[in-house]
């Protein structure tokens, strides 16, 4: 634990004097534009803010759903030692109902006519 | 103890700790620019330091950053403009705590070690997007949305990749997991390991998955607001994302430091590994043009997801029937 805590306050520690250092010894010479957000050469307009995507939020259940099965997979597969039958059928399963589910709904989430 | 030092801290000092993430970074930057020109035929880095091939050139660059002006828009809470990209830095060193490089070469020995450096690996994301949403920008905002969608493609591959080697494994040690390789994981479940390089570069957004911070759609992406030293440690972030990501494959697929049980030839065998695997992804920059989000996530669902199946499957068949 000793090193462990030691790699990351290192670590962190020469990040920051790197940051410090940066900010200590680079010439200066603000001004309104370079502080300005960056808009492509434009002045900035309206809000950063944008509506999300909305045909991708399916992925977004996907892998919730998906990633979970996973997870519980590797716990169970570390805690029975890599082998056992009822690993095996959890996996046969587990694996078969998310291989079901994306067949099912892939071509709806790929559809790019649904972008609008 | 080793030089005077214990072993944990001698790892956390400098392998894998934080000379070979200093390290590493100046060399695969290196040598992607050197590859790509190459393949480009150009020269690429030459006149800085020219006797060594312009390796310093990255050094250079630099110590060029570290002098440029630090700007910190007005329009962003500046504490957390400042701060974000360091911890997304240090929390990409975060999975390399877990891997052993050697016998007893390891900064956190673990039982789990492996487990927990794919989980905190599954946990970067979230760090960049807070980077992007602290920076305020329309083109950051872009770009973490394109971040999320592309873990959203190689997330669950990538874990079932690496289930299917702690089945064959039957353990998450990073010591145990190398004993038990007899014959190399990429040998014994091939199919796991392109599912694991595929996710690899989709996590380290290495072309054709550069779409986050696609320059001609979005500047830089979440990069996009910084500059001077901020920029070093946001953008030099993902090559240390790379480093924990071919680390761990080299310890899970190639053996890690076997043949050899002495810990300098031990961890001289997990560079040269490590480098074997490090190349291909640099390269890809050269070779493939990019994707578009549509289109990895496609890939992420259909192809990538049906390897990472087969790969589980072919474990679990290799274990029932005792061969692993």
């Amino acid at each position: 634990m000793t090193a462990l805590l030691l790699f990351l306050a290192l670590l962190f520690a020469a990040l920051a004097a790197l940051v410090y250092v940066g900010y200590r010894l680079a010439p200066k010479k603000p001004s309104e534009v370079k502080e300005r957000r960056f808009e492509a050469g434009n002045p900035p307009y309206g809000e950063v803010k944008r509506r999300l995507v909305a045909q991708y939020v399916g992925y977004i259940y996907l892998v919730t759903a998906a990633e979970a099965v996973a997870g519980l997979l590797i716990v169970y597969a570390l805690l029975s030692g890599g082998a056992s039958p009822g690993l095996f059928a959890a996996l046969a399963l587990s694996l078969a109902v998310v291989a079901a589910f994306v067949a099912a709904y892939l071509r709806v989430l790929g559809d790019i006519k649904r972008w609008s | 103890m080793i030089v005077g030092l214990p072993s944990d801290v001698l790892a956390a000092l400098i392998f894998p700790g934080i000379a070979g993430i200093l390290g590493f970074l100046v060399v695969a930057i290196w040598a992607e620019r050197k590859l790509v020109a190459r393949v480009q035929w150009r020269y690429g880095p030459l006149y800085v330091s020219k006797p060594l091939g312009g390796f310093l050139q990255p050094i250079a660059d630099l110590i060029k950053l570290v002098f440029s002006e630090l700007v910190l828009p007005r329009h962003t809470n500046r504490l957390l403009f400042a701060l974000t990209p360091l911890l997304l830095f240090v929390a990409e060193a975060v999975p390399v705590v877990f891997i052993a490089v050697a016998p007893g070469l390891v900064i956190f020995h673990h039982s789990y070690g492996l487990a927990l450096a794919v989980v905190t690996w599954l946990l970067i994301p979230v760090f960049l997007v807070g980077m992007a949403w602290a920076e305020a920008d329309k083109f950051t905002y872009i770009g973490a949305v394109r971040e999320i969608l592309l873990t959203a493609a190689y997330e669950v591959p990538l874990l079932l990749s690496v289930l299917a080697m702690f089945i064959l494994y039957g353990t998450a040690d990073p010591y145990a997991v190398v004993e038990r390789q007899s014959l190399w994981g990429i040998l014994l479940n091939p199919l796991a390991f392109l599912a694991f390089y595929i996710s690899l570069a989709m996590s380290t957004t290495r072309f054709p998955f550069e779409i986050p911070e696609a320059e001609p759609e979005v500047v830089l992406g979440p990069y996009t607001e910084y500059g001077s030293t901020l920029f070093i440690l946001s953008f030099g972030a993902n090559y240390v994302k790379m480093y924990a990501g071919v680390l761990l494959g080299a310890v899970l697929f190639l053996g890690g430091w076997s043949p050899f049980g002495d810990l300098l030839l031990g961890a001289l065998a997990v560079v040269a590994k490590t480098a074997l695997l490090t190349v291909p992804l640099l390269l890809l920059r050269a070779i493939y043009p990019r994707y578009r989000i549509d289109q990895a996530l496609r890939l992420g669902w259909s192809k990538l997801l049906a390897l990472a199946v087969a790969a589980v499957a072919l474990s679990a068949a290799l274990k029932a029937a005792g061969v692993a």
